[in-house]
């Protein structure tokens, strides 16, 4: 009898022994905060697929593109490419104001030039800061055609 | 001196007494194709009507026994004899020969009189209504892959009248060409291609003959399928490709020229097969009608070779032109070596290859 009491002493108080606290975690503040997407500086362009397939070398030129982004406006530089602000559907504009759909969270690109706003998709999910990668994609002529530029910073 | 003598045949004479009606019954009719409604453009698989408003004159001459004939120039592709149905409309109500019904389609056997087309000096010569068609009017600017489908009515009364009625032109509008010159033709039994000059009683100067007419109308089809050809523009090569993909492409695209030296002249070589080099020259047809050339065969021209014997060049027109504020219409092609002393065209034409745009 003695035995059991003192065994079922020697569990109870396991168990109680076994029990902690729960893990607490550091939360910084500023992870609390939404902060918006930055993509300023030169993007160069990387690769160009079209219609899902990858066509950059058949474009010796195409990794020439550059696209100089600063705070609320943008300039294209020279190339044979097309760009969707350059399509013949509108008239063509290298430079112009920019903005993103949703400043946290981004999905596309607003393109102005004060007059025609072109619409570009973003392929991929943009951090707040430190993005080295871009990338759009758009239509040009014929609207079942799909492009993608991926730009590296 | 020896007499003939005359031999009166009374058989012959009562015979040529009673068809003297006849012919005058049967030479005489004028016909005039006044307008064609017609779609200028439909979509591939739809059905279309078109309508021929046609003006019979009998020119004063009592008739009877006549059927229009009526001839349609369309695509092959479109199978106009198995999709095509036409009625014909006119105030002539003479029973049992009225001037309105549906009009049967010509099989070409020619196993009855009226079923054997007769040329331009209106005899039968052994050559049915199709075949006449197709010789004495052609397919005007389609290059080829059409076809004449032809249909004639009833048995008329036309009486001694000038009469408006209408046909009207059930079409099924195929997917394989993006614009075709469709031809409309109309006439008589019993005069087929006959080509002789109005009477001045007539009212029906319009036409080329006193005793048919026709007219050529440009539908262009949308929703044509990426590969289809423009019927009225040069005939297709296999010697060169323009694309971007499944889909189609418009010149704002960045397009990729194929060539394929091993596609000349009715499956031969071209004479820039096993070239070291290939340049491609190419002219682009603006929407103003002016054309920007980049003939020089520049490194910028220079074909990159993707296969055997096959060459390809990717470039987004309007950079490649110089191009801005323009719309590029047409890019027309040839291909040379690099002095320029081989230069392949068309096989067959020896023009320019022309591509215009293609998107569904």
């Amino acid at each position: 009898m003695r035995n059991i009491l003192f065994l079922t002493l020697t569990l109870t108080l396991a168990t109680l022994v076994s029990c902690d606290e729960a893990d607490t975690f550091d939360v910084r503040q500023d992870a609390l905060v939404d902060y918006v997407t930055d993509i300023n500086g030169t993007w160069t362009l990387h690769s160009v697929h079209r219609g899902g397939s990858d066509i950059t070398s058949h474009m010796p030129s195409a990794t020439g593109l550059t696209l100089q982004v600063e705070a609320g406006s943008f300039t294209l530089g020279s190339s044979n490419l097309p760009f969707p602000t350059l399509g013949n559907a509108r008239t063509p504009f290298s430079s112009g104001s920019w903005s993103f759909d949703d400043d946290y969270q981004p999905t596309s690109i607003n393109f102005t030039n004060g007059t025609d706003v072109v619409v570009t998709s973003l392929a991929m999910p943009l951090y707040a800061s430190n993005n080295s990668s871009m990338g759009l994609t758009f239509s040009m002529g014929c609207g079942a055609t799909s492009y993608q530029y991926n730009f590296k910073k | 001196m020896k007499m003939r003598r005359f031999n009166f045949n009374y058989k012959t004479f009562i015979f040529g007494f009673l068809a003297l009606p006849l012919v005058f019954l049967f030479v005489t009719a004028c016909l005039e194709l006044k307008s064609v409604d017609a779609p200028d453009s439909a979509r591939a698989g739809s059905t279309q009507t078109v309508t021929l408003n046609v003006l019979l004159d009998t020119e004063n001459n009592n008739q009877n026994y006549k059927r229009l004939v009526i001839g349609i120039c369309a695509p092959k592709e479109w199978k106009v004899a198995e999709n095509a149905v036409l009625t014909f409309d006119s105030p002539l109500n003479t029973e049992p020969r009225v001037g309105n019904g549906t009009m049967i389609l010509d099989d070409g056997t020619q196993d009855k009189g009226y079923k054997k087309g007769r040329g331009a000096d209106g005899s039968q010569n052994g050559l049915t209504w199709a075949a006449n068609a197709e010789e004495i009017l052609g397919f005007d600017e389609n290059y080829g892959e059409m076809e004449w489908v032809m249909y004639y009515s009833d048995q008329v009364d036309a009486g001694n009248t000038s009469v408006e009625g209408t046909v009207s032109i059930s079409l099924k509008v195929g997917s394989a060409h993006s614009a075709a010159k469709l031809g409309y033709w109309v006439g008589v039994h019993d005069q087929g291609f006959k080509m002789e000059a109005h009477i001045d009683a007539s009212t029906t100067t319009g036409a080329p003959s006193r005793f048919y007419d026709y007219e050529w109308k440009k539908m262009a089809i949308t929703g044509a399928s990426a590969d289809a050809t423009d019927l009225t523009g040069p005939a297709p090569t296999y010697t060169a490709t323009v694309g971007a993909g499944a889909d189609g492409y418009t010149f704002d695209d960045i397009i990729t020229i194929g060539f394929d030296a091993k596609e000349g002249y009715l499956g031969a070589n071209t004479a820039l097969y096993n070239a070291g080099e290939v340049y491609m020259c190419a002219t682009a047809l603006l929407g103003d009608g002016t054309t920007v050339a980049k003939v020089d065969r520049s490194a910028s021209a220079k074909m990159t070779l993707s296969g055997a014997d096959t060459w390809s060049k990717t470039i987004w027109p309007p950079a490649y032109f110089g191009v801005s504020n323009q719309i590029i219409t047409e890019i027309h092609l040839n291909f040379q070596n690099a002095d320029g002393s081989i230069v392949v065209k068309n096989p067959g034409y020896g023009t320019d290859m022309v591509f215009g745009e293609k998107c569904q």
